[in-house]
């Protein structure tokens, strides 16, 4: 299979670099990389070197219960890489990858709006799909948010 | 020159998907531009999460109401990976027919939106007219025109007789003839040579900085195609060409969008002449047990993706939706700076956005602290007049 060609040559790489990851992949042209939040931009920029990728297609976060997951989906001609940031609940802080790729800007924005995630470094943090009046009603994509008209609040 | 902000938008209670775009300009040149996005967000991702797999391809249906069976594709392919079932060959080849009708009917009606903001009515009139074949052979394929209700977990719902297949082959006929005349009047008339070529220009190092997607992408040279690099359905056995063009303006996307509808037309016919034989679904399990899948299309306007996560339920832990808009609205604002106001409505229907961002129009002078409105309706006419006045602008 391909995609284990890949991660043997990523996993040589990444010990080369003192890179610490988990690979996986599910099916062919998807490749999962779990990395340190610390380690994310060295990661995302070897692996775009040595395959030499230039599309992040998407971001996702995810609450997945007892932590948070940041995933940045990318993609080249023939796979979809994905990179996989573990957060803990009290400290969901992430260093802007803009200065990379810069098409992550509206992505990081909608990190904040929906999660919470604190992004570190980001020159622009307004809101970007939730409206400037928001305000204090939390994160809405987070599992313990409740809707605010539930509570006697206005939307 | 004092420099003026203005918004063009964000809404229009009629139409979807608007979003504002805040314009400065010295005279008639833009030199910034910033977006703001979400005025119908409509928390699809969350209700998602309360719906079972089921209600949710009715949900995600109606994400969008142009490329809706995009994103039906896109979250039943996503679930059928989680499950590991696979739908039959026929199922995935009439998925994939129905893919490229609606990428027919949305690149016929983009030209037909360039045409009307380009003050070209006549374009406008006849591109929705030839449109109505294939929204003819969509309703008659599925049942609807617009939510086709036709993609389900495992395969697809509704089987393709001979007359249908008939009238399909007959419309795609049709329709082939129409869309050689559309390339030869978008390489031959005057009035989309003025309005399109050189404006909007993206070169290719900032297309792929700002990760743009679609015929804009492929407008600037870059043969990058989800049907070719991530082959889904059953696009892996059937043969097309990418198209590119290399001229990285608005004409170059309206090049791109007329010779891949030709390419989608014979794509469809190939279809409908191999259709192989046999079941058009298989059934699936309602709960679906714990595991994240990645599934990407190739919609009309580029990249989908959709991004699951599942939980052992019937209802699905997380939906991450990105539509093509957000990957593009990135390099829209950057193609903005350095163009004249009367090109604005042209770069921004270049990508093929929903018009509803550019129906009302706030023009504030800082200079006197006044505001007034115009609407969509007169910055069109501007333009218009704009051209008219010196056509050599």
């Amino acid at each position: 299979m391909a995609e284990e060609k890949t991660i043997q040559t990523l996993t040589q790489l990444f010990k080369s670099k003192g890179i610490t990851a988990e690979f996986t992949a599910p099916r062919e042209r998807r490749i999962f990389i779990t990395v340190e939040r610390e380690q994310l931009k060295t990661a995302i920029l070897t692996v775009f070197r040595e395959l030499d990728m230039w599309h992040l297609i998407s971001t996702s976060a995810v609450d997945a219960g007892d932590h948070f997951e940041a995933l940045y989906h990318t993609a080249s001609e023939n796979k979809t890489i994905t990179f996989k940031v573990i957060l803990s609940k009290e400290d969901p802080t992430l260093p802007t990858i803009t200065d990379i790729l810069p098409a992550a800007v509206l992505y990081e924005r909608e990190f904040h709006d929906v999660m919470g995630f604190i992004i570190e470094g980001h020159p622009d943090m307004r809101p970007l799909i939730l409206p400037e009046n928001w305000g204090d009603k939390g994160y809405p994509l987070r599992k313990d948010w409740v809707d605010p008209r539930k509570k006697g609040g206005d939307a | 020159m004092a420099e003026i902000t203005f918004p063009i938008g964000p809404i229009h209670p009629a139409l979807k998907e608007p979003e504002r775009f805040m314009i400065t300009v010295e005279g008639e040149t833009v030199v910034n531009a910033d977006i703001r996005i979400g005025h119908i967000h409509r928390g699809i991702e969350k209700l998602v999460e309360s719906r079972t797999y089921i209600q949710n391809l009715y949900l995600t249906e109606r994400i969008c109401g142009i490329c809706s069976f995009t994103h039906t594709t896109n979250f039943c392919q996503a679930t059928e990976d989680i499950l590991g079932i696979a739908p039959p060959p026929r199922g995935l080849y009439l998925r994939t027919i129905v893919n490229e009708l609606e990428r027919i009917h949305s690149h016929l009606l983009w030209v037909g939106v360039a045409g009307h903001e380009m003050g070209f009515d006549t374009l406008f009139m006849y591109s929705w007219d030839d449109r109505e074949v294939v929204q003819d052979i969509l309703e008659l394929m599925t049942g609807n025109r617009v939510n086709y209700a036709y993609n389900t977990i495992g395969g697809v719902r509704r089987d393709l007789n001979q007359s249908v297949s008939d009238k399909l082959l007959k419309g795609m006929d049709f329709l082939e003839t129409r869309m050689k005349a559309y390339v030869d009047i978008g390489l031959n008339e005057t009035t989309i040579l003025k309005r399109t070529q050189g404006i909007g220009i993206l070169k290719q190092p900032e297309a792929r900085k700002y990760s743009a997607v679609g015929p804009r992408l492929r407008a600037c040279g870059i043969a990058y195609d989800v049907r070719k690099a991530d082959p889904h359905a059953a696009y892996g056995e059937i043969p097309f060409d990418v198209i590119t063009a290399e001229t990285s303006d608005v004409h170059g996307q309206y090049v791109v969008r007329a010779l891949e509808t030709i390419e989608s037309i014979k794509m469809v016919r190939y279809m409908v002449k191999n259709l192989p034989a046999g079941d058009i679904r298989v059934k699936a399990p309602r709960k679906v047990p714990p595991g994240e899948a990645i599934s990407r299309t190739e919609a009309p306007r580029g990249e989908d993706i959709h991004y699951l996560r599942s939980n052992g339920t019937d209802k699905p832990d997380r939906l991450r939706v990105r539509t093509p808009t957000m990957a593009n609205i990135l390099n829209v604002a950057h193609t903005l700076k350095g163009a004249q106001i009367a090109d604005v409505p042209m770069i921004v229907a270049g990508i093929d956005p929903c018009m509803g961002c550019m129906d009302r129009v706030l023009i504030i002078d800082n200079d006197k602290e006044t505001s007034n409105m115009v609407d969509m309706e007169e910055l069109r006419k501007y333009a218009i007049e704009w051209y008219k006045e010196a056509p050599n602008r």
